[in-house]
């Protein structure tokens, strides 16, 4: 019985809700081999983070959509930043796969996973939105074609803000 | 030698009480300063009702994993809770597994407690953990997060001037273990290590060392690695890992040599790697160096892999991309290694990928490949198959894959297949139908000619915060390649429901 009420009581803590969670600065390298800070590529007003790996197909579908919200909300103070998340094993393929997929936003490459650890997401790719001041705002795991509506509707409420 | 379990085991009360104040007080604190801090975690429950192979009836079971991390400006405090119920006492837990204290500031990143750390592409260090995936070993029994982290102390500084430097200090955990075992079965390498990287422009210049100590090696490490982009379109990286086995001069009797140059001309992207990795495994949990080996999607080729054994291995491995002008675009790749275990062991594989979007509608990924694989004994493996999605309305899309692979071993032919129907409402809910056959000796009891696996999965994701997925039926296991990590799935005959709480 206590084992059942311990397991139970692991469950019910969820009722929580607790506030957005920070996405602290970190440095990565980008694609052109240099270090770089995430806080000095956020966006004035809103961050769009997608964190991917060459060998998820959702991925890989979800970039070209990506690229298309980059070029029409870039004059509006919203950033796009896709945060690689390879290992070792596939790293070697992100510039090839970054160029084959006509990536236009910056590109990070977290092969230490420091910031996907901060954040533990179970599946790729993950998609969070963060406001001016790196507050989590909206996060989706996973992607299918006509999503980026979604983000869409999530970028377009938080300009609102 | 294992020895018993010494650390926490689970009995008292006590420990339960531990657990429970633990939780509260991070609950206590998120409240006391709600203005600058935050509370958030993520919970993964996992019910099954069923068996495995060896199993001589159903039974239930339930693990569970949460992650709390409370957050103070520049401050993060954080735990995982570990635990899994079964009938069988002696594979059952329960674990306060991970604590971390983090300090991170734009130019310091200080970790006390469980941390995870890569040196390089791995040879000298790689820790990792794979998001969603429970491990369970044939020889314990018992469910685990698949993990392996380092538990002591670690500390990095970023210079404005191109300089880093970085140290650490603790015990890396060899996940072999669960949790219910021993500490010093589950953690027996202590290491200890410094490096500095700089920048100049786009080249980097990278130097660690790593000093290990467990119950029979007390050994330095060296590792020197390079990286940059000569060309917008060409860029290297290179890893060479070495020991002092008489000193900082002594004769070098182990090595792992790696390199790396990517070529883009246009719309074509090259690729290409070359390892030499002779007598360097590091302790029991400490490196691992990069497997050369493409990390396949189609379920054929995914447990088909060739997993590096660095006690001696050698090879490459090529990949090539070319993007059409009708966006349809085609992956060849080829990886060798060879292993010289007294006589020469093979591995060779050969693939070809073409994906296109037909049109709005119709989406289209066909492969095929050809490989040898002396250390399994698999010869003239022959694999193909398809995959066809079908976008509907409202992100609504069908999932039809189809793949076939057939081989020699030991003068008989072995044919596997898989077929796999899916329907999906955009993330929040998919609901998928999975067959696997196979005539594989190695996998069919006595008698029988052939096997089938058959299972229905549902996904269930309302928001973000939480998740269901429910599998019923019968899933296959073999070797499984998940986020550039291999480890060994188990057959599973029952029910399974997962839980993820975000919060």
């Amino acid at each position: 019985m206590k084992r059942v009420f311990l397991f139970a009581s692991f469950i019910l803590l969820f009722a929580f809700s607790l506030n957005a969670q920070v996405v602290k600065n970190y440095t990565l390298q980008n694609l052109d081999n240099q270090r770089v800070n995430l806080h000095d590529l956020k966006g004035e007003k809103i961050t769009v983070i997608d964190f991917w790996t060459t060998w998820c197909r959702p991925c890989r579908k979800a970039i070209p959509e990506l690229n298309k919200i980059y070029k029409a909300y870039k004059g509006q103070g919203v950033q796009v930043i896709g945060i690689n998340c390879d290992g070792p094993r596939t790293v070697a393929k992100v510039p090839g796969v970054s160029r084959t997929l006509e990536i236009e936003y910056p590109v990070l490459i977290d092969i230490n996973s420091d910031v996907i650890n901060s954040l533990n997401p179970g599946n790729f790719p993950t998609l969070i939105i963060l406001d001016r001041d790196n507050k989590i705002q909206y996060f989706h795991e996973g992607f299918v074609p006509g999503e980026e509506e979604e983000f869409i509707a999530a970028i377009e409420k938080l300009l609102k803000k | 030698m294992r020895k018993k379990n010494s650390s926490l085991p689970l009995k008292s009360s006590s420990k339960n009480s531990l657990l429970t104040i633990l939780v509260a007080g991070t609950l206590i604190l998120a409240n006391t300063f709600p203005a600058w801090s935050q509370l958030n975690g993520r919970n993964l429950a996992e019910f099954q009702i069923g068996q495995i192979p060896g199993d001589d009836s159903w039974f239930v079971s339930a693990y569970d994993r949460m992650l709390l991390d409370y957050n103070l400006k520049s401050f993060r405090l954080g735990m995982t809770l570990e635990q899994y119920w079964s009938p069988f006492s002696e594979r059952n837990f329960i674990r306060a597994n991970q604590f971390r204290i983090q300090y991170k500031s734009d130019k310091w990143d200080i970790k006390l407690g469980n941390f995870y750390e890569t040196l390089g592409r791995g040879t000298l260090m790689r820790t990792y953990q794979v998001p969603g995936a429970i491990l369970e070993a044939r020889s314990y029994r018992s469910r685990n997060y698949f993990h392996r982290d380092v538990l002591g102390a670690f500390a990095e500084y970023q210079s404005e001037k191109g300089w880093s430097f970085k140290f650490l200090a603790g015990q890396p955990y060899n996940n072999v273990f669960p949790p219910g075992e021993s500490f010093d079965n589950r953690r027996p390498d202590r290491v200890l290590a410094a490096g500095a990287d700089y920048q100049l422009r786009s080249h980097k210049f990278e130097y660690n060392s790593l000093y290990l100590k467990n119950s029979t090696v007390d050994k330095w490490y060296s590792m020197v690695n390079t990286s940059g982009n000569i060309l917008p379109e060409l860029s290297y990286y290179t890893e060479f890992s070495f020991d002092h086995p008489g000193g900082i001069l002594g004769s070098r009797d182990s090595y792992a040599l790696y390199l790396n140059v990517n070529v883009s001309l246009d719309k074509l992207n090259i690729t290409t790697e070359i390892k030499d990795y002779s007598n360097f495994v590091i302790g029991e949990a400490v490196n691992e160096p990069p497997a050369l080996i493409k990390q396949h999607t189609y379920r054929v080729l995914n447990r088909s892999t060739h997993v590096p054994i660095p006690v001696d291995e050698s090879g490459w491995q090529i990949e090539a991309s070319y993007l059409l002008n009708d966006e349809s675009s085609i992956t060849l790749n080829h990886a060798r290694a060879v292993n010289d275990l007294a006589i020469d062991f093979i591995f060779s594989e050969f693939f070809l990928e073409y994906e296109r979007a037909i049109n709005d509608r119709w989406d289209l990924r066909v492969f095929t490949d050809y490989a040898n694989d002396d250390v399994k004994g698999e010869e003239d493996r022959i694999s193909a198959g398809f995959d066809l999605d079908r976008l509907l309305k409202n992100r609504k899309s069908l999932n039809f894959e189809y793949e076939y692979q057939t081989f020699t071993r030991l003068d008989g032919r072995a044919t596997n297949m898989v077929l796999s129907f899916s329907y999906n409402a955009g993330s929040k809910f998919t609901g998928s139908f999975v067959t696997e056959y196979t005539t594989d000796n190695f996998l069919l009891q006595s008698g029988k000619d052939f096997k089938f696996w058959t299972g229905a999965n549902i996904k269930f994701n309302p928001n973000f915060r939480n998740g269901f997925l429910i599998f019923v039926g019968t899933r296959r296991g073999g070797p499984a390649c998940t986020a550039g990590v291999c480890y060994e799935v188990l057959d599973f005959e029952g029910l399974e429901l997962r839980y993820t709480k975000r919060f």
